[in-house]
């Protein structure tokens, strides 16, 4: 899946978390990796990375507090999303949620908390 | 009177001559100063000369280091049919303009925004110090600027790596946001985040016998990294399926590496956390728990249970 066509596919995502002032930094696409591809978003000291992985889509998210990738399903368990409804398709659906973005919004706290459970 | 008559016209025409190359000197002069085009074949040694005094006026001119035929000093729009005059030393009234910094340096002589305190003005000298009063003012503003703004320069502060010492230094975008290469050194390090850093040096150790699994980019660059195996499907042969072929033919094949690793004894280092796997990365890990394997405490590599 090229850049484009990720970005097409996310683009709901895409449009809420750029409304919320995340920048589209970087994006990569890899013939030779079963041709997926990754955006990462940023905005001060959080980036968002949308890619693709062997054709699965995954979102992860990492703030400079924890540099390491956080998948943005583990958050939004951590948040209260019910889990029946991350195992619908590969996820996306539940990340158009709502409570993603009020997350976005104020991330430092959220994360913290899933920092310290895991 | 018929002797007479030369006597009485010399001295008018030697007095005329005098007469009429300080005009054509000031003809030239003055065309020289208004930008007008002087031909070469009317320019002699003295129209030559006039006009390079002229030259010093003109502060765009600089180039005046090239010697004519008759050893004078001229301008490039003089040098005739494209010839090339030997180089002559500069000449005190016409100094070439010193040489600059090239404005355009190569990506490695370019300066790290995000490490480098800006500069107070284009002089290249020291910024000063800032006085108690400056440091007020601006702690006043970075108090009035947004919650999320105030959390990020609070959490700058906590961590002590380069990339963020800048942001406390107080270089800050518009609008008071931290600039984005502050927080992040490299956009492009999603592929290295702590977890993959701490995969490659576990790579690393067992020279060669190690294969890398994880999500991508992670796995990938890891194993460039790590001189690892990884796996994948040759690029040609991946590009000649179809979609349909694709599904089919990708686990068959993931499980087959997985198959040669596990007979070989290679180490299988993780690239990415095991406990966030998701898609084809988390079915990696279950069918290596299937074959006995399990995660190690620290999550960077699988471990035989037998």
């Amino acid at each position: 899946m090229k850049p484009e066509e990720l970005r097409d596919r996310c683009k709901l995502f895409i449009r809420k978390i750029e409304s919320l002032g995340f920048v589209e930094v970087e994006s990569h696409y890899s013939e030779e990796h079963f041709g997926d591809s990754y955006l990462i978003f940023m905005r001060g000291g959080m980036q968002i990375l949308i890619a693709t992985d062997r054709g699965d889509l995954y979102i992860d998210i990492r703030s400079s507090l924890e540099k390491n990738w956080l998948p943005l399903w583990l958050i939004l368990t951590e948040l209260g999303v019910d889990e029946s409804k991350l195992v619908s398709g590969d996820g996306y659906e539940v990340y158009t949620d709502n409570i993603i973005f009020e997350f976005l919004q104020r991330p430092s706290a959220a994360l913290e908390r899933v920092k310290q459970k895991r | 009177m018929a002797g007479t008559m030369p006597s009485d016209r010399t001295p008018t025409a030697r007095q005329a001559k005098p007469l009429g190359w300080v005009v054509a000197c000031l003809a030239i002069l003055a065309g020289a100063m208004f930008g007008l085009a002087i031909p070469q074949a009317t320019a002699s040694p003295l129209l030559v000369k006039v006009e390079i005094l002229a030259i010093p006026a003109d502060s765009l001119v600089h180039d005046v280091r090239y010697r004519g035929r008759g050893g004078f000093y001229r301008s490039p729009a003089y040098t005739p049919r494209g010839r090339v005059y030997r180089r002559a030393p500069p000449v005190p009234y016409a100094r070439a303009a010193p040489r600059t910094k090239p404005s355009i340096l190569g990506p490695r002589a370019r300066p790290k925004v995000y490490a480098t305190p800006a500069k107070s003005g284009s002089t290249g000298a020291a910024p000063k110090p800032l006085t108690q009063a400056e440091k007020a003012s601006i702690r006043t503003k970075l108090d009035r600027l947004p919650k999320q703004s105030s959390e990020t320069a609070n959490s700058a502060s906590k961590d002590k790596t380069p990339s963020t010492q800048a942001s406390s230094s107080g270089t800050r975008g518009p609008a008071g946001q931290p600039r984005l290469t502050q927080q992040f050194k490299h956009a492009s390090s999603v592929k290295f985040d702590p977890h993959a850093r701490a995969a490659i040096a576990r790579a690393k150790e067992s020279k060669g016998n190690v294969v890398v699994l994880g999500k991508w980019p992670m796995y990938s660059a890891v194993s460039g990294m790590a001189n690892a195996r990884k796996f994948e499907i040759p690029p040609k042969k991946w590009a000649s399926m179809s979609t349909e072929q694709r599904n089919a033919a990708l686990w068959p094949a993931n499980r087959k590496f997985l198959d040669r690793a596990i007979r070989s004894g290679k180490r299988i280092v993780l690239a990415s956390d095991p406990r966030t796997a998701t898609g084809g990365y988390k079915r990696e890990i279950d069918y290596l728990k299937s074959k006995g394997y399990k995660v190690s405490e620290d999550g960077l590599e699988m471990i035989s249970e037998q």
